[in-house]
């Protein structure tokens, strides 16, 4: 993992400092709210409904035990003993009080985080794969062009002041867990046809009230020029994106209004300028960088290479073997997903406790370090197969052994009207009644994988478009109404899901929900998922079910 | 000239600067946490005059973010709104976080 040097820590134990000294004006009445609130949205700090929340940046979704274990101090210290993680790889805190907050950034910046670029109209922290190092066939490691983009865009002093918030994500996989082609730059490494390593780069996807699936805007971008490629593309931007409408502002628009085609001649135009400024990053600092993220010492034994992995008999254990243990790049490791979606529960939600114990698994089982998913699961990413069974003992006790990733009840869910000052509705309870209703993990498996993803408003931070189906919170005259879209996938084959009709109410939308899924059972075919039966059929045998009985 | 109406009855809100706390606007001027404390305005007049007020706490760094919002009861000062009552209530996935406790 990355490590800071001194500049690194320097510049974050700066800005803790500048932000104690604003919160202490503002606090004495020297700095009014419409000069103090750009100043604590800089540093993560929103107001929403109930308190301050502070979102704190976990950078390309990698933490050690030790930074897990500073994340359950703050919720147990200075929030009321749980963090929220976010489908952009972050940890929001929901109670955190204004005085408390320079407190808060010292001590993350003791471990090397902060809440930095968690806001504002900025690059925003840096997101990828969150297999990423292990996953098999994979290209190259996408933390180690996360990190020289997260160093490049930190107080870019150009980005500073974009006509709206930027989102980049990286994967180095054919197979997309970072939903790439939903984010301002998505990028992709890829091997050329010499057999060097390569960028394909993808501009303009996004979700919120105008969805665009990104097209690919340079193919095969030379490693060394990625900088310079990037600043191109931020360049062209800034000039001409809308800032005279917040709701036209994202590159998506941009992109969309010139064409793909027009968008990437003028990047290219502009690339041949900023290639020649020296923007690339050195050799050197590349491989200092590089180094970071050398693979750790793998050493397994016989026990872990067996075929059979011990303990698999127990049917729970196999369950979850099948839904939350994946390939590891290494022969005889495993990456593991911990479900924070506990039937019934909050998705991403967890507590101080469930935090400290993943921060002590993570070390017992897999080398300290923790993944954070924009599915709003953690990851332990290096266990030893032969070890699986005692993990999962573990897990059990802790109640983060649930086995359901990728199924029905591992539902993405934003915060939504509970939490949320956006919010049009609730997304929460919805997603607990729909996790109620297909508790039966048998009746879960058996429906397999589907994707659900649900936002409390048309900002999307659930991803309602990019989910097998979506649902989408609305405000209708007081009440709370739900939209679904149907066939969307954040995935390598992304799309954007079709609404289908008249929305549902809050008492509605669960029946609903399960009228989709048994049409899908009753249309299937053998082997066939949902995502692929609705590519197949159509949404049309889905809206006469689902709208039969109206 | 003020609109009078049977139906018309608002409390103002804010939340503390300090803590970013839920709050009303109470009598002298104070802030609870409880809106059977909040002071209802009954007219547009009495409405702009408790918004004065709350500026004039914003002013003084005790609140941000002052709002009217209407109320559905004299007698219990439940918001109308949804996103007000949550804002009362507290999250309603997490009740023993509530105003209650």
């Amino acid at each position: 993992m990355y490590q800071y040097d001194k500049y690194d820590q320097a510049m974050v134990d700066a800005r803790v400092a500048e932000f104690r000294d604003q919160v202490s004006r503002r606090l004495a009445g020297a700095l009014p709210e419409e000069h103090f609130r750009p100043l604590r949205l800089l540093n993560g700090l929103y107001l929403q409904l109930h308190a301050y929340m502070l979102r704190v940046a976990v950078p390309y979704g990698t933490l050690t035990s030790r930074q897990m274990r500073m994340l359950a101090h703050i919720a147990q210290k200075y929030d009321r003993g749980y963090g929220h993680f976010t489908t952009r790889q972050n940890i929001q805190y929901n109670w955190i009080k204004l005085e408390d907050a320079p407190d808060i950034l010292a001590d993350l910046a003791s471990v090397q985080m902060h809440a930095i670029q968690t806001s504002g109209n900025v690059i925003r922290n840096v997101t990828a794969d969150h297999f990423a190092g292990v996953a098999e066939g994979e290209t190259e490691d996408p933390r180690i062009a996360s990190e020289i983009i997260r160093q490049w865009s930190t107080f870019h002093p150009e980005f500073s002041f974009l006509p709206r918030k930027f989102k980049i994500a990286v994967t180095g996989c054919d197979k997309d867990r970072a939903a790439i082609k939903f984010h301002d730059i998505g990028i992709v490494i890829v091997r050329n046809t010499k057999g060097e390593l390569a960028y394909d780069v993808y501009v303009g996807g996004g979700m919120g009230r105008t969805p665009f699936v990104a097209p690919l805007i340079k193919k095969h971008l030379p490693q060394g020029e990625l900088l310079s490629y990037l600043d191109a593309a931020l360049r062209v931007y800034n000039r001409y994106g809308r800032r005279d409408n917040i709701y036209k502002a994202r590159i998506k628009i941009l992109v969309d209004a010139l064409g793909p085609e027009e968008y990437a001649r003028q990047v290219e135009e502009e690339w041949q300028q900023t290639r020649q400024e020296h923007i690339n990053l050195p050799a050197e600092e590349e491989q200092r960088i590089r180094a970071f993220f050398v693979p750790p010492q793998y050493s397994a034994d016989a026990a872990d290479l067996a075929a059979e992995i011990p303990g698999s008999k127990d049917v729970a254990f196999k369950n979850w073997l099948r839904t939350n243990v994946h390939n590891h790049k290494v022969k005889g490791y495993a990456i593991v997903t911990l479900s924070l979606k506990p039937v019934g529960g909050i998705p991403g939600d967890a507590s101080t406790a469930e935090m400290n114990v993943v921060a002590d698994l993570a070390d017992k089982y897999s080398l300290g370090e923790v993944r954070v998913t924009h599915e709003q699961n953690l990851i332990l990413p290096n266990v030893r197969r032969s070890q699986l069974h005692a993990l999962w003992t573990d897990l059990k006790a802790a109640g983060l052994a649930v086995a359901n990733a990728g199924l029905i009840t591992d539902i993405i869910a934003c915060p939504g009207l509970d939490y949320c000052s956006l919010a049009n509705a609730r997304s929460i309870p919805i997603a607990q009644r729909i996790s109620e209703r297909f508790a039966d993990l048998d009746r879960q498996h058996n429906i397999g994988e589907l994707k659900i993803k649900i936002s409390g408003c048309i900002n999307a931070c659930g991803h309602h478009h990019a989910g097998h189906i979506g649902i989408l919170g609305v405000d209708r005259k007081g009440e709370e109404f739900y939209q679904i879209l149907l066939g969307g996938s954040g995935a390598e084959d992304a799309s954007i899901g079709t609404i289908l009709g008249p929305g549902f109410s809050a008492d509605g939308i669960v029946d609903a929900i399960e009228n989709l899924v048994n049409t899908y059972v009753g249309l299937r075919k053998p082997g066939e998922t949902f995502l692929v039966a609705v590519r197949r059929v159509g949404t049309a045998p889905f809206k006469e079910r689902l709208y039969a009985r109206a | 000239m003020s609109k009078e109406s049977k139906e018309f009855a608002k409390i103002v809100t804010a939340n503390r600067l300090r803590d970013g706390a839920v709050v009303f606007l109470a009598a002298q001027g104070q802030w609870s946490e409880k809106t059977d404390a909040a002071v209802v305005a009954k007219t547009s007049d009495e409405e702009a005059g408790l918004l004065a007020t709350g500026v004039a706490a914003v002013k003084a760094c005790e609140v941000v973010d002052v709002n009217a919002i209407e109320i559905a009861s004299l007698t219990t000062r439940e918001p109308s709104r949804l996103r007000e009552r949550i804002r009362q209530i507290g999250p309603t996935v997490r009740p023993d976080l509530g105003r209650a406790v």
